[in-house]
């Protein structure tokens, strides 16, 4: 036998001289062309810009494992339930924790021992648009206040990294919960019994709404929006949107990566976007669940693939924008919405206010201040509405006099704006 | 009795025939190419799964499906530049290891006129050496006249992809159709490497993302397969 210090000593060697997996070379010919071929409409897999690649949602024999492939990513999510005593501060709840794992097969600069960068968002996004929606009822987890809860862990493992991880992940993850059955339990007295899936039925979790996160890319100083970006778009895009939404319309996450001047117009366009495709991927979702409980029904333990064509995806989502908005080519508004906010400053500026209509809950201070809603007190800094109106004031007072020196105090201006905004809604 | 009852054959990891077998009789010396190796005892051992392929009179191989390029001396390959490290350029040819490219194996390269390279170029070179031993050296002079002879840095408005390693050999090899076919109904230029990197370079953008993926669909058909596919694309 070896002895155990000679193996470490091995082990240790082996490591050291070990190379990390490199990610493949990225060359400027490949970049140089994505982006041409972006700007005019072509994809490398020739997809729509508007098109999503091919979703399949496959489940395991067991409750609560689902595997989700978008092109070529793969996800698969695996809950399971733990007993456990719920946290100190929520006594009445359960708990619902995400784990999520990069392994090296997904993609080789992914380390397996730590989620890095990309995993960590990846758990945080999930967490924050799953357990901050209360998509799950935690409270019907709770086996005896302050003793006894379900803990649920969901475990998200990347298999196959082309682009587009979270919505892959978000689709994984949800229909995983929403798959899932935990065993029931009994309380007599003093006593908690666990029943068996033989003894009694597994109770499936409450899933109230159904988050799901659908990305949307920037390309070109953001001319250019693209769904479902893939991995070499990803390596070429200003930066993206990701938003989670659910079939209500309902925004439970935003979140702006990347370095993008989009205007308010086409944050509205990619929601209106988002919320068609939520609604179609909730339907998708369902109908893979209902198949696949269908199939263990008949004892089936091979899981088909439910497909979604990427076809009808797109045809559904052109003809739902059009009936919703304008033409699905208005996307490219970032040059024309810029020029017209010149238009509205230049209009303010010399007093013709009734040329554009500000909306209802806008109050306009001045010509680069506004607040949204009624404006309540202002809690920011301590002394309520007085330090609020103060910096108003202290704004009118620099820009007033000075008109040629505005553009240098426009950036700090803005700034303070957004503070205070922020301060207002709370 | 040939070799030729072997061509063909599909054959895995551990699979084992004698150079002793009624096959061989007639052949002194078996030469054997990827995918095969020997023992002491004379015998022929797998080590990848595939289709073994035998070449008269006494050469036999192993075709199979694989991404990872192993060099070997004397291909024509395109590579990434990825960093430089004084003469020397470190570029990314999809093998296990970065090759090195001296910066003096360019065409009309001195040591006052050094050429004009930086990370992320994509270069088209010759492996100089391909040992298993020590890293691979890519030049862009053709060692026969001198001359760079369409190696060195590639530019313009093309594409780079990658294939597997078999259908970059299928399209090389002149008993494919595919790009004499494709060439009559449009212009390109393209650029196959051995280690399944392909540049492509066509007139617009449109056109470009379609032949790629029309060579990428190729990877398992025949040449009638092939001419039917480009028939429906092109009439």
């Amino acid at each position: 036998m070896m002895p155990i210090n000679l193996l470490l000593k091995l082990y240790k060697l082996f490591h050291g001289i070990t190379i990390m997996p490199r990610t493949p070379a990225f060359s400027k010919l490949e970049h140089e062309f994505l982006l041409k071929a972006i700007s005019t409409g072509v994809r490398l897999d020739q997809r729509d810009m508007l098109e999503y690649r091919k979703i399949g949602i496959s489940f395991g024999i067991d409750y609560g494992c689902c595997t989700v492939e978008i092109g070529e990513t793969k996800v698969m999510a695996q809950v399971a339930a733990e007993m456990d005593r719920p946290r100190e501060s929520r006594p009445s709840e359960g708990r619902l924790n995400v784990h999520v794992e990069m392994s090296t097969i997904a993609f080789p600069s992914f380390d397996p021992t730590k989620p890095g960068e990309l995993g960590v968002g990846i758990q945080r996004m999930l967490e924050r648009s799953i357990i901050l929606s209360r998509a799950v009822d935690l409270e019907a987890l709770c086996v005896r206040v302050g003793e006894k809860s379900w803990t649920i862990h969901l475990h998200v493992h990347v298999l196959s990294h082309d682009g587009n991880l979270i919505d892959c992940a978000s689709i994984a993850a949800i229909t995983a919960l929403k798959h899932f059955r935990y065993p029931d339990v009994s309380v007599i007295g003093q006593d908690i019994v666990i029943h068996t899936m033989e003894e009694k039925h597994p109770i499936p979790l409450t899933v109230h709404h159904m988050p799901l996160y659908v990305s949307l890319a920037f390309f070109k100083g953001c001319e250019r929006l693209a769904i479902d970006p893939t991995y070499l778009e990803e390596k070429v895009m200003d930066g993206k949107i990701i938003l989670s939404i659910n079939k209500h319309k309902e925004l439970c996450s935003l979140q702006m990566n990347g370095q993008m001047n989009i205007t308010k117009e086409q944050i509205l366009r990619c929601t209106e976007i988002a919320a068609v495709r939520a609604k179609t991927l909730t339907e998708l979702i369902l109908n893979a669940i209902k198949t696949d409980t269908d199939d263990k029904k008949l004892g089936k333990t091979k899981s088909q693939t439910v497909l979604e064509k990427s076809k009808d995806n797109k045809e559904i989502l052109k003809s739902e924008l059009t009936v919703n908005s304008q033409t699905s080519e208005e996307i490219q508004i970032a040059n024309m919405s810029i020029n017209e906010d010149a238009v509205t400053d230049d209009a303010i500026k010399n007093g013709h206010n009734n040329k554009t209509e500000k909306p209802y809950w806008l109050t306009q201070h001045d010509r680069q201040t506004c607040s949204i809603g009624d404006g309540k007190v202002n809690a920011w800094s301590g002394d309520g509405a007085e330090s609020s109106l103060g910096i108003f004031k202290a704004l009118r007072a620099d820009t007033q006099p000075e008109e040629k020196s505005e553009d240098e105090n426009e950036d700090s201006e803005e700034e303070v704006v957004i503070l205070d905004d922020s301060a207002l809604e709370t | 009795m040939t070799g030729n009852l072997l061509d063909g054959k599909i054959v895995v990891p551990g699979d084992v025939f004698s150079a002793a077998d009624e096959n061989f009789k007639l052949v002194n010396k078996i030469k054997l190419g990827p995918g095969l190796t020997t023992n002491q005892a004379q015998k022929i051992i797998v080590c990848k799964s595939g289709t073994l392929r035998y070449k008269s009179p006494d050469t036999l191989w192993v075709d199979c499906h694989q991404q990872r390029y192993i060099p070997s001396k004397g291909e024509n390959v395109i590579g990434v530049i990825t960093s430089r490290q004084g003469d020397f350029y470190k570029v990314d040819i999809g093998a296990s290891d970065q090759a090195v490219l001296n910066c003096m194996s360019f065409e009309g390269a001195s040591k006052r006129n050094r050429p004009n390279v930086s990370n992320g170029d994509v270069v088209f070179g010759q492996l100089i050496v391909a040992n298993k031993d020590v890293e691979p050296e890519l030049s862009c002079i053709d060692p026969s006249s001198g001359k760079a002879n369409g190696m060195g840095i590639l530019s313009g408005d093309g594409i780079l992809f990658t294939i597997s390693l078999n259908l970059g050999r299928k399209l090389l090899s002149p008993d494919c159709v595919l790009l004499p076919e494709l060439g009559s109904h449009v212009s390109f230029e393209i650029i196959i490497g051995l280690n399944g990197k392909v540049a492509l370079f066509c007139k617009s953008a449109q056109q470009s993302v379609c032949i790629m993926n029309l060579i990428k669909a190729t990877e398992y058909m025949s040449n009638t397969d092939i001419m039917k596919a480009l028939n429906k694309q092109f009439f």
